[in-house]
C-alpha cells in the first residue's frame, strides 16, 4: 500500500538532507568551485605575459594593416586598449581592471562585430551554445549506458554487438568530421536538412513558431553529429561495469529466482551507472571543445563561432569573454552534476564517505 | 597455463587491430618516401580516385594520397610529443606529489582536478592565437601541457595501491629518494599501465591536434590531418561533393583512435579475469 502524501515529512526530510554530511559536502564543492573559477580565470590574465608577443600590440598592427585606417584612429584605438586593460598601470592594477571587467561583464566594443558590444553579444552566443551542448550531453549518456552499454553486457543479439563496436569507433571520430559526413549525405545529397547557420537569413529572431521550426530544421544536422558521436563516451564504461555487476551475488540470486534477462539487466544498470554519472563533467568539459568546431563548421552562432572571428580578428577582449563563458559553463555544470551525484548517492548523503 | 603476453598475443581480437595500427603507421613513415610531392599539382582539379592517383586530387590537381601520408606522419610526431611531455607532468604530479602524502597529495590533487575540468580546446585556441609562429614540436607541447590531467589521476590511483607494498617499505627504510623509489621501484612494477596511458593520450593527442587545426591555430609548419581538413572546409570540398578529399583524413582519424580504444579495451578483457566472458 502507498502511503498517502504528506508535504511537512518530504519538508522535514528536505532539512534533513542540509544537516550535518550534506551541507559538509555542498560547502566542499562551493569551495573547489570558486577556487577553480579563480585559478582558471587567473591562468587567463597571466597566459599572454608568457607569450612572445602582447595581444594588444597584435591587435594594434592588425588594425594599422587594414585599409584606411588614419593615424587618428590608430591612436584612438591604442589608448582604448590602454585604458581596457590598464597598461600604463602597474601589474596589479590590471590584475583588478581584468577582474573587474570579468564581474561586470562589460569588455567594450568588439573589433570582429564592430559595432557591437561584447556583453550581449557573448550572452546571446551563450544561449546557442546551450541549446546545443545540454541536449547532446544528457541524451547521449542515457542512449550510451541504458540502451547501449548495459544491453551489450547481457545480449548476444548480433545487431547490438554491431551498434556497440560502431558507437565505439564514431567515438573516437573528431565530431566535426562526422558532422561533415552527414552533411554530405543528408544535406548536400538527400536535401533533407539545411547544411549550415541556425535559422533562415531572412527571419527576425523572436519567439514565433514560425521561427522556433525554422531553428529546429537547422538544429537537427549540428545536434546529432554531437549526440551520435558522443554515445560511445558511455558504453564501453557502462559495458564493463554491467559485466562487473553480472557477477555479483543478487544477480545469481535473482537468475535462480528465475527473473527474466531484462529484469536482471535493470538490477544490474541500476547499480552500475552510479560511477558513470561522475563522468559527466569531464565529458562536458571535453564537449565544449567539440561543440564549438561543431558549431564553426555549421555556422551556428554559439561561443564557438565567436571565438573563431574573436581569433581570426585578433579580438583579444572578446577572445577573452568566450573563455570566461565556455569556462563557467563547465565549471557550473560540473558543480550541478556533483549536487545531483549527492542526492542520488545515498552514502554521500549520509556522510558515509567523504565525496 | 598461458602467460598474459601469450594470451593476448593469441586473442584474435588483438592480432587485428594491432596490424590495422601498425599499418596506419607504416603509411605514415613510408608513405611519404614512395609517393609524389604533396605540395605539386600533378593532375586536373578534383579529379575522383583513379590508379594512378589513389584518392584522386584536390583544388590545385594536387596528389590527395600523398598528402594523407604526411599528414599522417606529421599527426603522429605531433600526438608523440604530446603524449610523451603529458606523461612527465603526470608522472610529477599524478606520481612524485601522490608519493609523498598529506597536503602536497591533497593540493595535487586539487591542482589535478581543476585541470581536468577545464576545458583543454579552448585554452589551446587562446595560446595558439596567441603565439605568431607554432612548430609542430611546439603545438605537441601545447597540447600535452593541457592534456595531463587525466593520466595524473590515473596514475595516482595506481601509485596509491602501490605504495603499501612491501618492496616499497624495504626501499624506504634502506633510505633511498622519493625520487629514485617512485622512477626506480614503483614506475618499472606498473610499466604496463604507463604504456596503457601513453596509447590513449598519443591518440588523444592527434584528435586535439586536429580540432585546434580546423579552426586554422594548427601547427604553422609542417601538415597534419587536421590542417587537410581545414582546407576541405575552407575550400568547400563538401557542398561541392568531392568526397574524396574530405572522407580520408576523417578516417584515418576514426580507424587510428578507434582501433587504439579497442586494444586497450581488449587488454583489460584479455588480462583482467573478471572481465572474460567466454
Amino acid at each position: 500500500m502507498k502511503k498517502p502524501f504528506n508535504p511537512f515529512a518530504l519538508f522535514k526530510k528536505l532539512f534533513a538532507l542540509f544537516k550535518k554530511p550534506f551541507a559538509k559536502f555542498l560547502i566542499k564543492k562551493l569551495v573547489f568551485l570558486l577556487v577553480a573559477i579563480f585559478l582558471s580565470f587567473t591562468l587567463l590574465f597571466i597566459l599572454p605575459y608568457f607569450m612572445p608577443s602582447n595581444p594588444v600590440d597584435m591587435m594594434l598592427a592588425r588594425i594599422a594593416a587594414r585599409p584606411g585606417t588614419t593615424p587618428e584612429r590608430l591612436k584612438e584605438m591604442s589608448e582604448r586598449y590602454t585604458r581596457l586593460f590598464g597598461l600604463d598601470k602597474p601589474l596589479i592594477d590590471q590584475y583588478g581592471l581584468f577582474w573587474n571587467r570579468v564581474l561586470t561583464m562589460d569588455y567594450g566594443i568588439s573589433i570582429a562585430y564592430y559595432p557591437n558590444s561584447i556583453g550581449p553579444l557573448i550572452g546571446e552566443a551563450l544561449i546557442w551554445t546551450l541549446i546545443l551542448i545540454i541536449p547532446a550531453w544528457i541524451l547521449s549518456f542515457i542512449v550510451g549506458n541504458n540502451y547501449l552499454g548495459a544491453k551489450v553486457a547481457f545480449s548476444k543479439n548480433k545487431f547490438v554487438h554491431a551498434f556497440y563496436t560502431i558507437a565505439v569507433y564514431l567515438n573516437s571520430a573528431p565530431y566535426y568530421w562526422f558532422g561533415l559526413i552527414l552533411v554530405y549525405a543528408l544535406a548536400v545529397n538527400l536535401r533533407l536538412f539545411p547544411s549550415s547557420r541556425a535559422f533562415s537569413p531572412l527571419l527576425i529572431p523572436s519567439l514565433s513558431p514560425r521561427f522556433l521550426l525554422d531553428v529546429a530544421y537547422h538544429y537537427v544536422l549540428p545536434f546529432l553529429s554531437l549526440f551520435i558521436t558522443g554515445i560511445g563516451n558511455w558504453c564501453t564504461g557502462m559495458r564493463a561495469m554491467t559485466i562487473y555487476e553480472k557477477q555479483s551475488d543478487y544477480i545469481y540470486y535473482s537468475k535462480q529466482l528465475g527473473f527474466r534477462e531484462n529484469k536482471l539487466r535493470k538490477y544490474a544498470q541500476k547499480n552500475a551507472i552510479l560511477p558513470q554519472v561522475t563522468g559527466l563533467p569531464i565529458i562536458l568539459s571535453s564537449l565544449i571543445g567539440q561543440t564549438m568546431i561543431v558549431e564553426y563548421v555549421f555556422g551556428w552562432p554559439g561561443l564557438g563561432t565567436v571565438m573563431y572571428q574573436a581569433v581570426t580578428a585578433i579580438d583579444y577582449p572578446l577572445m577573452q569573454a568566450g573563455f570566461v563563458f565556455s569556462v563557467l559553463l563547465v565549471l557550473i555544470g560540473n558543480f550541478v552534476m556533483d549536487i545531483i551525484y549527492g542526492f542520488i548517492d545515498p552514502r554521500i548523503r549520509t556522510g558515509y564517505v567523504g565525496g | 597455463m598461458p602467460s598474459r603476453m601469450e594470451l593476448l598475443v593469441k586473442n584474435r581480437k588483438f592480432q587485428i587491430c594491432s596490424a590495422i595500427v601498425i599499418g596506419i603507421v607504416m603509411l605514415g613513415v613510408i608513405g611519404p618516401f614512395v609517393t609524389r610531392s604533396p605540395s605539386e599539382g600533378v593532375g586536373g582539379r578534383y579529379e575522383p580516385p583513379s590508379f594512378n592517383f589513389l584518392l584522386g586530387t584536390d583544388m590545385a590537381g594536387r596528389d590527395i594520397f600523398a598528402q594523407l601520408c604526411v599528414a599522417i606522419r606529421d599527426s603522429l610526431w605531433v600526438g608523440i610529443i604530446a603524449g610523451f611531455s603529458s606523461l612527465i607532468i603526470a608522472i610529477l604530479i599524478g606520481g612524485l606529489l601522490s608519493y609523498k602524502k598529506g597536503l602536497v597529495d591533497e593540493g595535487a590533487n586539487v591542482v589535478t582536478n581543476i585541470f581536468l575540468v577545464l576545458p583543454q580546446l579552448v585554452i589551446l585556441i587562446i595560446i595558439a592565437a596567441l603565439l605568431g609562429v607554432r612548430s609542430l614540436e611546439i603545438v605537441g607541447i601545447l597540447i600535452g601541457l593541457f592534456s595531463w590531467p587525466w593520466m595524473a589521476r590515473s596514475l595516482r590511483s595506481q601509485i596509491l595501491s602501490l605504495r603499501e607494498r612491501k618492496f616499497v617499505d624495504l626501499a624506504r627504510i634502506s633510505g633511498k629518494s622519493d625520487l629514485s623509489i617512485v622512477v626506480k621501484e614503483i614506475l618499472p612494477n606498473m610499466l604496463a599501465y604507463v604504456f596503457l596511458v601513453l596509447i590513449i593520450a598519443v591518440s588523444g593527442a592527434v584528435v586535439a591536434e586536429a580540432g585546434i587545426s580546423v579552426i586554422g591555430l594548427g601547427p604553422s609548419t609542417g601538415f597534419t590531418l587536421g590542417k587537410m581538413l581545414q582546407w576541405v572546409i575552407s575550400w568547400e570540398a563538401v557542398p561541392q561533393g568531392i568526397w574524396w578529399y574530405f572522407v580520408p583524413p576523417g578516417l584515418i582519424l576514426v580507424i587510428f583512435t578507434g582501433t587504439l580504444v579497442m586494444i586497450t579495451a581488449v587488454i583489460d578483457d584479455v588480462l583482467n579475469p573478471k572481465m572474460r566472458t567466454e
